[in-house]
């Protein structure tokens, strides 16, 4: 190679991507392989679903395109890069004013019938496809953060693999089309910096997770209590870490864009962002069981304190996982919300085949409790496309059940989505019970052995 | 494994043939309507382009749980326009007493006739989500308003006998037709002219997606090769 070349961009390029995927290891061709596969999953069914919830997200994503204002309270993380990807691929959608005009802009949560009319548009499967871009990049991104987490060894290919295939991602970034992608992207990268020990990175991506969702807002006390803990920093950057959090977290919970007057065009109504920018939303969060969550919660924290200080990364992320199995065992959740845990799952999966045994064991009870626990609607009657079983009138699933078996039987649907719910919530117990038995397994000391 | 595949195939069978019967002791009954819709002799309404909305109200709540909307569209065009929404009122024990329900959306496929129509089943949401002594007791469509044309409505209380293209797509019929490939061309001559239909109507998208499509396809044979070039190294050694 020249020396001409060597100095190139294309060159330098090449030596930063050599240095973070080295080509000729059999690992990273695997994981690259993995990735292609996965990147071609994603593509083939991205035009054609979209909850209600996508098309509304997206008016609002186009009000403030059109009006040119910004979002500074919660979820401006979110709301920016929609917006920037909305305002690339503007061009390329001729019927953006008809698809996504609203009157009101502090009313912009969808109808049906305006959903209808959104779904009606000759061009709705490219807007579909092009407005998922940025939840592509991000789910994309999260597999190869997974993977270096890891030294891209064999455990980091588990782990992008289990990150690429399993259902539940797949069906909350394209099915059902949220921008949960973009929030978990951040939650990974603060658990792999902290796992790194990179402090700052690790707030600063936990921060951006925070400005992108505030029910974030729950895990604020483990990162805390990890950075504080860690005797691998010292007091100047627990107080530097700590101001991050801080900072984001007024933002997130829209105390600072308020204090400072910077009010949005989407603020004020009974529906509007602001609504759901307050921190008040954060215990709106359905929690049925509320006491017993709160105590679990509390022996959470304890666990996090009293673990060995050397141990604290390993610890931290166990209890990330117990978190989220408790989470959503004692809360009524929407569908995709399970998308949250699958970054920190995912990783203790990886490294403990144990808790990937009972990850999948989830992730099925997820797929058959849904199947029973709502309509197929959910996954295919809400969708942009013309797959919708409406259409081709095949029967779904609860309807052959409910119509051909339970007929004859003495149950009622009630009574079968109940017991489906108990199977689930039995599923995310066994979760819970192999994640803190994991460090039988391979304890955070072994994996550090991996990564170096 | 193929042998019990195929004993289980022709036990699924059996049991279509059987809930075939099942479904033939389902009785008429009568329903009463409202809104002063222009009725014809068949029974079928008519309902003009512009009209805010149909309001059915169901006879006796104590029967129906579950109603058949029959549409049939005097245009063969522009029937992909066509959305409605269904609203469902209902009294029970869950204390409210407007829930919306469910929704379709509704088009012909090109060439078909005036005779045919397209069947929608209401109802199964309002028994999935309430008590069971829930009944549907009145009925709101929703004319999308970019509907152009108009399209008669007839609501009947059972499957119907005579054979439309829909009901041919009941589950009995899936069970005795699984094998024989006939559901299958059924499926896909409404699936794909649609999906084809849309992105000859869009051909950018369908340069966007079928370009992305090839060039993950080429992404993943790059890949693979590398991959196996350095596996089979390995092996050698």
């Amino acid at each position: 190679m020249s020396d001409l070349s060597k100095k190139s961009g294309v060159s330098w390029l090449r030596r930063l991507a050599e240095g973070w995927l080295p080509s000729g290891s059999p690992e990273v061709r695997l994981f690259l392989l993995l990735m292609a596969i996965g990147l071609t999953i994603r593509v083939m069914i991205m035009p054609f679903f979209g909850h209600i919830d996508f098309f509304s997200e997206h008016r609002r994503i186009h009000g403030l395109h059109e009006h040119g204002g910004w979002y500074p309270g919660s979820r401006f993380v979110t709301t920016t890069v929609e917006r920037l990807n909305y305002a690339m691929v503007a061009p390329l959608l001729p019927e953006a004013s008809s698809m996504f005009d609203v009157v009101d802009l502090k009313a912009t949560t969808a109808s049906h019938l305006e959903y209808f009319a959104f779904v009606r548009h000759r061009t709705v499967m490219r807007a579909v496809f092009l407005l998922k871009i940025p939840y592509l990049l991000f789910d994309l991104a999260t597999a190869l953060m997974i993977f270096r987490m890891f030294g891209g060894s064999r455990i980091g290919i588990r782990g992008a693999a289990m990150w690429l295939f399993n259902p539940v991602t797949l069906f909350a970034f394209y099915v059902f089309g949220r921008y949960e992608a973009i929030v978990i992207a951040f939650m990974v990268m603060a658990v792999w910096m902290l796992w790194d020990r990179k402090y700052i990175w690790s707030a600063c991506g936990f921060g951006m997770a925070l400005w992108s969702r505030e029910i974030m807002m729950l895990l604020l006390p483990f990162f805390l209590i990890a950075y504080w803990r860690s005797p691998f920093m010292g007091w100047m950057k627990k107080a530097g870490v700590t101001l991050i959090l801080a900072v984001f977290a007024l933002f997130a919970a829209n105390v600072l864009p308020r204090m400072l007057g910077m009010e949005s065009i989407l603020a004020g109504g009974d529906r509007s962002l602001a609504e759901f920018s307050q921190a008040r939303q954060i215990l709106g969060f359905q929690i049925v069981w509320y006491f017993p969550f709160v105590s679990v919660c509390l022996m959470l924290v304890y666990h996090l304190l009293m673990v060995r200080s050397s141990d604290i990364e390993g610890a931290f992320l166990k209890t990330l996982g117990m978190f989220f199995c408790l989470l959503f065992v004692f809360t009524i959740h929407s569908v995709h919300y399970v998308a949250w845990s699958m970054g920190v799952l995912i990783m203790l999966a990886a490294m403990h085949p144990e808790v990937a045994k009972a990850w999948g064991l989830f992730c099925l009870a997820w797929v058959a409790f849904w199947l029973v626990g709502t309509d197929l609607g959910v996954f295919t009657q809400w969708l942009a496309a013309p797959f919708s079983l409406w259409v081709v009138n095949l029967p779904t699933i609860p309807y052959v059940i409910e119509r051909y078996v339970l007929k004859s039987l003495a149950f009622d649907w009630n009574m079968v989505i109940g017991a489906m719910r108990s199977v689930y919530a039995g599923a995310l117990l066994i979760c819970f019970w192999k994640v803190l038995r994991s460090d039988k397994a391979v304890d955070s000391s072994g994996m550090k052995g991996v990564q170096s | 494994m193929i042998n019990t595949c195929f004993k289980l195939a022709l036990l699924l069978v059996a049991l279509c043939a059987s809930l075939a019967e099942l479904e033939a002791q389902v009785g008429d009954f009568p329903l009463v309507t409202v809104n002063d819709i222009e009725t014809g002799a068949d029974g079928w309404m008519r309902v003009s382009a512009g009209d805010p909305y149909l309001v059915f109200n169901v006879g006796n709540p104590s029967i129906l749980d579950m109603a058949l909307v029959n549409v049939r569209f005097e245009s063969r065009d522009a029937l992909s326009d066509l959305s409605y929404t269904e609203w469902f009122w209902a009294t029970g024990s869950h204390g409210f007493s407007e829930a919306f329900k469910g929704f379709a959306i509704l088009r012909t496929d090109a060439g078909e006739s005036a005779d045919h129509y397209q069947q929608l089943e209401l109802g199964r949401f309002l028994r999935r989500y309430e008590s069971p002594d829930d009944k549907l007791q009145v009925l709101r469509i929703d004319i999308m308003p970019g509907f152009v044309g108009s399209f008669r409505i007839k609501l009947s209380g059972t499957v119907e006998k005579s054979p439309s293209k829909l009901t041919d797509l009941h589950p009995t019929y899936i069970g005795s037709h699984l094998f024989d490939g006939k559901l299958l061309r059924m499926a896909s001559g409404r699936i794909l002219p649609d999906f084809v239909g849309r992105l000859m109507k869009d051909p950018l998208f369908a340069v966007l997606y079928l370009g992305s499509v090839s060039a993950c396809w080429v992404l993943i044979w790059s890949a693979w090769r590398r991959w196996k070039a350095i596996a089979g190294c390995s092996k050698h050694e």
